[in-house]
């Protein structure tokens, strides 16, 4: 039972105390909030969605503003693909069309192009566009401190060498090759190393690296290292007239641009919801709830997921060990699953928006359970342990590991995951060091450049994921073929081979999600996922 | 004075050294380097031995080191290899930020921790006490990367009154810049009341126990006087080491907080150049903060006296 006692003096001056406490303290927390809702909106960024700048999230600030610099990142080639322009660029289905050139002539040996330059265009900096400034620009470009990560695909190592480039009038440019070459063309107009066609007021007296002064249809005005670029349209760009596609075709700048670099995608995703950015990237897994403020861009892309098997290891150098695996799984289902039923199932490396892509690579592995305990059986299978790599950074990676991984469990072969850091993964494959790997290669623009990376020796090269001496010879075989239908049957028989092989299990062709606020029209995807802002518009 | 501070700082250089050895040897341990993670999946061998050798890494470990440390004697940090810009330079722009979010944060916990762990333990199991040991229990327990999400939902999705991202220095855009300090500066500050206010309480507990204590009440001084002239002085002491400690460790680790912000930080900085192998940065990163550390100590063991008088540098 409880004693109700009355409070001594001391008790009751100590309630006096501690009520006086609370009171002052509540005093000040309202003071306090009074303040900071008063001061600061004011000034808030409740007022920044006024402003006519376009903002884009990038999850990573560029490291360099050189185009196809060693330095660069993809967002590098993101900003820079709306700064600068090359002599030819690329349409949606990843076909080549004019851009400083309007035309030009192929010798009948194929070693000798022969450009002719569009009249009327201008630099950032107003000095007009010539031929001189394609030799100039080639020329630093080939010069070793330029850091060109693409002097290969001139210089003979990745591609043909380019002998000589001459000037024979201001709008004429001819480039002479040692050997006829299907790529040189699509070679200048990678995203991640374009022969940019710059001003020399790109570089300053010592030919050091300034900024990129291009024709594209934006100016790069500013760049705060780790925060933004800033973007801003080039009054004198002179647009081509086609309609827009891809890089190519039509641009008319509208608005500055900023590309701000906000590395989490979830802190993003809050931006774009308070207003504060317009569009940005994101996957498949961490779309927000709809909202009449915001919608998403599907479109589909041109990197391909895969699941890598190491051929060379003990276990998986048995290809019925590796078909077994294929055979194993509803890979259309996975798809689905990962995606969220925003890809499709795609077994060929040439991704399905290319113009390359035909009936034939749409054949893919069909799950036969009978059939793989037949092959484990014939290759005398016991269970043995396989380890599939994957990591946290693509999420998109990691869910496909998981679903493998437990799939392949229900068809009887024993997987466990090993979630390694996305540096580390990098590592493993560029080594060979791995059983099965969940991975994604980057886009590349042409089926024979992602063959040609993908195809090799292993014991010279181990990051080659199919080592066939017929199929590399195959591929060989059009380097100077031209004739895109006979390009096509050879990309298909060479789908057909990797199929055999099954050196890896091609998933899908990772689709361009954007997340665009309601008030910017113009927005389109397309399968290289670079962000064009030209026809972009905000109200 | 003088010469404890030379006694101290000359101990901090074994200390340092052995951080710098650790630190070169485990960023290597990690597989991968920043020449291969540039490349990616591109396969072009040719490029990456030039890359290589371009960024040194075709060299021993052991002369790698040699060559770092001898540039480190003569003040160059080096060259970070992803930034292409001197890795002094780097942390002379990101540190700023990070110490003006942790000093201010600091600062304010401890405006806040002092007289609500004194008035805890003053109020020692009852209504007040409670409450403040049930509020920083909830404090401690709410991670400041999950304060910073809930603090952008709140003020920055929902009410729009604050960003929910950026930074700009206040040598730029003055007194508007705080609005970018004041989401970041609360989501760290809450966790560092509830560390401090743990400490004073307890602290300030042990301190009224004492005869003194007892001694001054019966002299009829006030509990106002009690306690700001008798209590607080002699219960600073050890919560000035948990304010060192924790002013330090966030000096060195606000990564989280300025990814959830975006703010350009040295925390940022550092686990940016972990993932991408920007081995320079890292390396002068992470020999910063030791530095840091050693200083913080330095600083808080050079402020003790003044609060406890019996001792003696």
């Amino acid at each position: 039972m409880e004693i109700p006692v009355s409070p001594t003096p001391r008790l009751l001056a100590l309630r006096r105390v501690e009520n006086r406490w609370i009171h002052s303290m509540k005093r000040v927390a309202i003071a306090g909030a009074l303040a900071l809702t008063t001061a600061l909106p004011a000034t808030g960024w409740a007022a920044a969605p006024a402003l006519p700048e376009i903002r884009f999230a990038i999850n990573t600030d560029t490291t360099t503003s050189m185009p196809g610099n060693v330095l660069r990142n993809t967002f590098t080639d993101e900003i820079l693909a709306n700064v600068i322009e090359s002599l030819v660029a690329l349409k949606s289905d990843l076909s080549v069309a004019p851009m400083l050139a309007d035309s030009w002539d192929i010798s009948p040996d194929g070693k000798q192009y022969t450009f002719h330059l569009r009249h009327g265009v201008l630099f950032h900096d107003g000095t007009p566009f010539t031929s001189a400034d394609v030799k100039w620009s080639f020329d630093f470009f080939m010069k070793p401190q330029s850091g060109y990560v693409c002097r290969g695909n001139y210089d003979g190592h990745r591609g043909p060498k380019v002998l000589a480039v001459t000037t024979p009038d201001p709008h004429t440019v001819v480039f002479d090759l040692d050997r006829p070459s299907a790529l040189f063309l699509t070679h200048m107009t990678e995203p991640r190393c374009p022969l940019a066609i710059l001003s020399h007021a790109s570089v300053d007296k010592n030919g050091a690296w300034l900024k990129p002064v291009g024709t594209g249809p934006f100016v790069f005005s500013e760049w705060k290292q780790g925060q933004y670029v800033l973007l801003k349209p080039f009054a004198q760009y002179q647009s081509r007239t086609e309609a827009p596609s891809g890089l190519a075709g039509a641009k008319h700048p509208q608005a500055d641009v900023r590309f701000v670099a906000i590395p989490d995608e979830a802190a993003q995703v809050s931006a774009l919801m308070s207003g504060q950015i317009d569009v940005m990237n994101i996957s498949e897994n961490n779309l927000p709830p709809a909202d009449p403020h915001w919608h998403v861009i599907v479109g589909p892309g041109a990197d391909p997921a895969a699941m890598l098997m190491q051929t060379r290891d003990p276990l998986l150098a048995d290809v019925r060990i590796r078909r077994a695996i294929a055979l194993a799984v509803d890979l259309p289902g996975v798809v689905n699953a990962v995606s969220g039923g925003m890809a499709r199932y795609n077994s060929s490396l040439t991704p399905d928006a290319e113009a390359f892509y035909t009936a034939g690579d749409a054949v893919g592995y069909k799950q036969n359970l009978p059939e793989v305990k037949r092959l484990l059986a014939a290759a005398g299978y016991a269970g043995q342990t396989l380890t599939l790599e994957t990591n946290r950074r693509y999420p998109h990676m990691y869910s496909t590991a998981v679903y493998m991984q437990s799939l392949l469990s229900q068809a009887g072969i024993n997987a466990k995951l090993q979630v390694v850091e996305w540096g580390t993964q990098v590592n493993d494959f560029r080594s060979g060091h791995f059983q099965l790997m969940s991975f994604g290669y980057s886009a590349r623009i042409e089926p024979a450049l992602m063959y040609g990376d993908v195809l090799g020796d292993k014991s010279k090269n181990p990051m080659v994921q199919w080592d066939n001496p017929k199929a590399r010879a195959l591929l060989r075989s059009i380097d100077g073929v031209s004739d895109p239908s006979a390009r096509k049957q050879v990309f298909q028989q060479l789908h057909q081979m990797m199929m055999d092989d099954v050196p890896m299990i091609v998933l899908y062709d990772s689709p361009d999600l954007t997340l665009v606020s309601n008030r910017l029209q113009g927005v389109t995807t397309w399968p290289l996922r670079l962000k064009r802002f030209s026809n972009v518009t905000k109200n | 004075m003088l010469s404890y501070i030379i006694k101290r700082l000359s101990m901090a250089v074994p200390t340092v050294f052995i951080v710098t050895l650790l630190v070169f040897g485990m960023i290597r341990a990690i597989p991968g380097d920043p020449a291969s993670l540039m490349l990616g999946d591109l396969n072009d061998p040719a490029l990456l031995q030039q890359m290589r050798h371009s960024f040194g890494l075709d060299q021993s470990i052991p002369a790698q080191f040699v060559i770092w440390v001898s540039h480190l004697l003569s003040g160059d940090f080096g060259m970070s290899i992803v930034r292409h810009q001197p890795v002094l330079e780097l942390i002379r722009e990101t540190f700023p930020v990070t110490a003006e979010i942790v000093l201010a944060a600091t600062f304010l916990a401890c405006v806040i921790a002092i007289p609500a762990g004194l008035f805890a333990a003053w109020m020692q199991n009852r209504r007040g006490d409670l409450a403040v040991v049930m509020g920083s229990i909830m404090l401690v327990s709410i991670p400041s990367f999950w304060a910073g999400i809930l603090l952008i939902w709140l003020f920055g999705v929902k009410l729009h009154l604050l960003p929910t991202f950026g930074y700009q220095p206040f040598s730029q855009a003055g007194w508007a810049s705080l609005k970018y300090l004041v989401l970041p500066v609360i989501a760290v500050t809450l966790g560092e009341i509830a560390v401090v206010t743990r400490m004073m309480r307890a602290s300030s507990i042990e301190v009224l126990r004492l005869e003194y204590i007892a001694h001054a009440r019966a002299k009829g001084l006030s509990e106002r006087r009690v306690l700001l002239r008798h209590t607080l002085p002699n219960a600073f002491g050890p919560t000035l080491t948990v304010i060192g400690l924790v002013l330090g460790h966030l000096l060195a680790g606000g990564a989280v907080i300025e990814t959830v912000f975006t703010l350009p930080g040295m925390g940022r900085l550092l686990v940016e150049s972990i993932y991408s192998r920007d081995y320079p940065v890292v390396q002068g990163c992470l020999l910063v903060i030791a530095l840091l550390y050693v200083l913080t100590n330095l600083v808080v063991d050079l402020l003790y006296p003044i609060f406890d008088p019996r001792l003696k540098l």
